[in-house]
This record gives C-alpha cells, sequence and structure tokens, in this order.
C-alpha cells in the first residue's frame, strides 16, 4: 500500500509540474514568425482622438498641430530641469484643453510638485504614468532615432531626396506610454518592416513603441506629407508636425517590445528556460523523494530480526553487517549499571 | 501516535529517577553505541568505556529540549568520543587486535565466517565510508541525521555510503580493493 501511495505521489507532482509546462507553452506562443502581431484597434499612443502635437522639446515650448491650428506645448520645467523626476507636459492653451493630459512620472518623481505646476483648471485632467525611463533618456533615443532614419534621407536641407529610402513615418515622444513612439511606413515590404523592426527593437528595446502607419492615416494630403515629414530641422527651429505625431486613428497597429520578443524567439529561449527548470525540478523532487524513501527507517521482521525494509535479502551486506554488530560484554554492562547506581544513587 | 524519538525522548529524561528508564533505554541503544565505538577503536574495552562514557555524560546532563532526534544525538557523541580517544593514542596499536578483540556476538557457526569477514571488510574502509555505513546500518540513522553528525550534505553522505556498499560487495565476492 506504502508503495502505491508513493507512486501515486510521485505521479500526482509530474502532473502539476507538466500542468505548468504546458500551459507556459501555450504561453510562449511557438509558433514565432518574423513579423510581430499586430493588435488591430490597439490602444492608441496619441490618446482617443488625433491630437496635437505630443512632442515635449526640452528647452523650448514648440508649437505644433498645423499652421492653422498653433497650440504651445510646454514641457514643466520641473522635468526638464531634473530628468529623474518624470516627464511629460500640458497643454499652455486653455482654448485646446486635451481630455487628459498624461504625465509621465518616475517612480520617484514629485507628483505634487508636478501637480502644482499645471493649471489649476486642469488638474482633473491629470493621468500620471509610471515610466520606466526618464525624459532625459527618451529624449536621447528620440533623437538618435530621429537622426538615423530621417535626416539620412534627407538632404542638406532636410528635405527629402531619396524617398525610396523612407522607413520612418514620424518618431515622437508617448508621454500616455512613457516610452518613445515609431511610426514605420506601413507600405514597406514585409521584409524591410521586419528589418527596421528588429533593429529599433534590438537597439532600443522597451524604450520604444512602434505603430504601423500610413501617412493618410492622419494626413489630408497624403503623400506629401511624407516629405514634410522630414522637412524641418530639429536643432534650433520648430520641429515638423509630423516628427512628433506618432499616431492616431482606431485600427493602429501597434507592436510593444514584449511582442517583438515573443514573437521572435525570446519566448521561445522562454520557454526552454521553463522547461529546463520544470525538468530539473522534476529530477530534484524525485531524487529527494528517492532519497527520503531510502532515508525512512521502516521495519521489517526476517528471522526474528528486524531489519530496515529495503536491505536486501538475508545474506545481503547490510544484513551481515547487522548480523556482525557487538554487543557490550556482561562485564562491561555490570560496570555501566554500577557507574548508573553510584551516580543517581549519590544524588 | 507515539514514534520512536518519543520514547528514546522520555526514557532520556526520566532515566536518572527511574532505573527501569535507564534500562530501557541501555537495552535499546547499548548495542548500536558499543558498535560505533568499536567500528572506530578496534578495541573492546574502550568501546565499553566510551559507552559507560556518554551514558554517565547524559546522566549529567540537564536539558534535552533541544536535542532533537535523540538516537542520532546518541551516537554522535558516541562518535566523538571515540574520536577523541583515538587522537590521543596511537591508532597503530589498537589496529593490531580488530578482529580478536571485537568480534561480532554472532555465533551461528554457518553464517559466523561471513559475519567475521563482513567485519574484516567494514576495516577496511576509509573512516568516512566506515562511519556512515556503520552508522546507517547498525546506529539505524537516516542519510540526514548522518549528514548532520559528518557535517557533510546528505548527497555526500548518500554516495559514500553507496561506495562503501560497493567495496564491501566486492571485498565479500573474494575480490580486493
Amino acid at each position: 500500500m506504502k508503495t502505491y501511495r508513493r507512486i501515486k505521489r510521485v505521479l500526482v507532482m509530474l502532473l502539476v509540474v507538466g500542468f505548468v509546462l504546458s500551459h507556459a507553452a501555450i504561453a510562449s506562443d511557438f509558433g514565432a514568425t518574423a513579423t510581430p502581431t499586430p493588435t488591430p484597434g490597439g490602444s492608441m499612443i496619441g490618446g482617443t482622438e488625433p491630437r496635437p502635437e505630443e512632442d515635449a522639446e526640452p528647452s523650448h515650448p514648440v508649437m505644433v498641430g498645423g499652421e492653422d491650428k498653433y497650440v504651445t506645448y510646454e514641457t514643466l520645467e520641473v522635468m526638464k530641469t531634473d530628468g529623474t523626476k518624470g516627464f511629460g507636459g500640458y497643454w499652455a492653451d486653455p482654448a485646446r484643453e486635451p481630455e487628459a493630459v498624461f504625465v509621465g512620472v518616475t517612480k520617484d518623481a514629485d507628483r505634487n510638485k508636478i501637480l502644482a505646476r499645471i493649471p489649476e483648471s486642469w488638474k482633473g485632467k491629470i493621468r500620471f504614468v509610471e515610466a520606466r525611463y526618464t525624459y532625459a533618456e527618451l529624449w536621447d533615443t528620440y533623437q538618435e532615432i530621429f537622426q538615423q532614419y530621417m535626416l539620412s534621407i534627407c538632404d542638406e536641407n532636410y528635405r527629402v531626396i531619396y524617398p525610396d529610402k523612407q522607413v520612418l513615418v514620424s518618431v515622437g515622444m508617448s508621454d500616455k506610454e512613457g516610452c518613445v513612439g515609431v511610426g514605420i511606413l506601413k507600405t514597406l515590404s514585409k521584409e524591410r518592416q521586419d528589418e527596421v523592426i528588429a533593429e529599433l527593437f534590438e537597439k532600443y528595446g522597451d524604450r520604444i513603441i512602434i505603430v504601423m502607419e500610413d501617412p493618410a492615416d492622419f494626413s489630408d494630403d497624403n503623400k506629401e506629407v511624407i516629405r514634410e515629414t522630414v522637412g524641418t530641422s530639429i536643432f534650433g527651429g520648430e520641429l515638423s508636425n509630423q516628427t512628433a505625431m506618432i499616431s492616431s486613428g482606431t485600427n493602429v497597429i501597434r507592436i510593444t517590445y514584449a511582442d517583438y520578443r515573443k514573437e521572435n524567439g525570446s519566448g521561445r529561449k522562454y520557454i526552454l528556460w521553463v522547461a529546463l527548470l520544470g525538468a530539473a525540478a522534476v529530477l530534484s523532487a524525485v531524487l529527494f523523494y528517492a532519497l527520503r524513501v531510502r532515508n525512512r527507517r521502516v521495519y521489517a521482521t526476517v528471522n526474528g530480526q528486524t531489519f530496515a525494509e529495503g536491505a536486501g535479502a538475508e545474506g545481503s551486506i547490510e544484513n551481515l553487517a547487522r548480523k556482525a554488530a557487538e554487543d557490550v560484554s556482561e562485564e562491561g554492562r555490570g560496570r555501566i549499571f554500577a557507574a548508573y547506581e553510584k551516580e543517581c544513587g549519590e544524588k | 501516535m507515539s514514534t520512536e524519538n518519543d520514547q528514546l525522548t522520555i526514557w532520556i529524561k526520566n532515566m536518572r529517577t527511574n532505573r527501569d528508564a535507564f534500562a530501557a533505554l541501555y537495552e535499546e541503544m547499548s548495542r548500536p553505541m558499543y558498535t560505533v565505538a568499536c567500528r572506530i577503536l578496534h578495541n573492546r574495552t574502550d568501546a565499553e568505556d566510551i559507552v559507560q562514557d556518554v551514558f554517565l555524560k547524559m546522566l549529567k546532563t540537564d536539558d534535552y529540549t533541544a536535542v532533537g532526534k535523540v538516537r542520532a544525538y546518541i551516537l554522535q557523541m558516541v562518535r566523538n568520543e571515540a574520536l577523541m580517544l583515538l587522537r590521543r593514542r596511537s591508532r597503530e596499536d589498537l589496529v593490531e587486535d580488530v578482529t580478536v578483540d571485537c568480534d561480532s556476538a554472532w555465533h551461528d557457526s554457518e553464517t559466523h565466517e561471513d559475519v567475521a569477514a563482513i567485519v574484516s571488510a567494514i576495516e577496511h574502509l576509509n573512516a568516512d565510508e566506515r562511519d556512515i555505513f556503520t552508522l546507517h546500518v547498525n546506529g539505524e540513522l537516516g542519510f540526514e541525521e548522518i549528514a548532520g553528525i559528518m557535517n557533510m550534505s546528505i548527497s555526500a553522505v548518500y554516495r559514500r555510503y553507496q561506495k562503501a556498499l560497493k567495496k564491501l560487495r566486492k571485498m565479500m565476492n573474494g575480490g580486493s580493493l
């Protein structure tokens, strides 16, 4: 019966581990493809409706939103001066009140100090976003991406001269996501898309979020906007509206770093580790259990003598050794009991 | 449900005032104590002295609350005392009369040869293997308890035990180490 119980316990243990492993396997999605799974209708980086520019240039307020609807967007001073405190900004034009103002804050940010700098009438609309990176860190990432991918297709006047090289539609700071949003041209070939996505994620990891964009989604003049995208220098002048506009619309294909990792082998690496750890755990459990069983003293009587169960048949090494056990002589026994009488008698 | 350890604990706590408890503890433990001492010292008289010393020490101990496994506690004391005695004396002098002075109590003529052979074979194990084997087989201690006594990991104890068994089997089959 004991053997049955032991077998039952081991089987239950294996079943539990198998259950956990199979769930981990399902979660990791083995069917990896080069292209990340899009998220139709996923959350929008820019808000529930197309918003004016969100770019938060750290030293000057910027004019965004197109020539006919300038809105000033200011980065909070407290954030600009200390990158560890948080990032984000607010709309300075009360006439252009957004539904919500997202303010990225790192864990150590003083939220009250940030709130104190925001117009009183907007305070109910402030939504703090837990930020993994500081504004300064993201700003560097933003600049790198802009210079590498946007300026590389421009001539010295930042006009488009190699439209065939264009891969990005937009780059901008995303207050809501707490990262840099990168819009990749949706019309690129699948191979090129994969290449750019991999390149960006491998380099910047979760500092960025990628959105597959078609200029037509947010532009009135379609292709022309692509050209305008890189039409303005970011150095000392105004930012192009498109460099800051990350995305909008309700059918945005949004790819996070987690999506990318999951779809490009990291998931498989993860499951491999889980499987290895699981196997090690099972092996350890079995060994531990075997040792415990071996360690347990269960007695069996053979020919009138009591031996530990599993010690083997009569004549085994252990049984012989047990038979070879020594007994204290009668004389020795007498001495020990005499010592006892003396010790306890004295007390 | 009373376990062996509970019973030993009751005896060890009461033996100073209750002679029956002392006698019961003696009957239960003297054989493994003596065997362990004998395997280390290879001398019957010295082994008996060690058993006596350990019983006297137990009589002088007031508090057994932190002892844990009584059997392991007692056999650890025996081993420590035997090793201390061994350090004080020259091992070579003691080994001379191994088979003569520490012969087995087994008197069945049919198996006497095998028993004598296993005693001799055990003497050829190295000190750790011999102690582990004796504490497990004769002392009836688990590997975990032995690991605690010998300050080793359980797996190391188990490996040495298996190695000892292998060596003994080989020697008992007429092989040499």
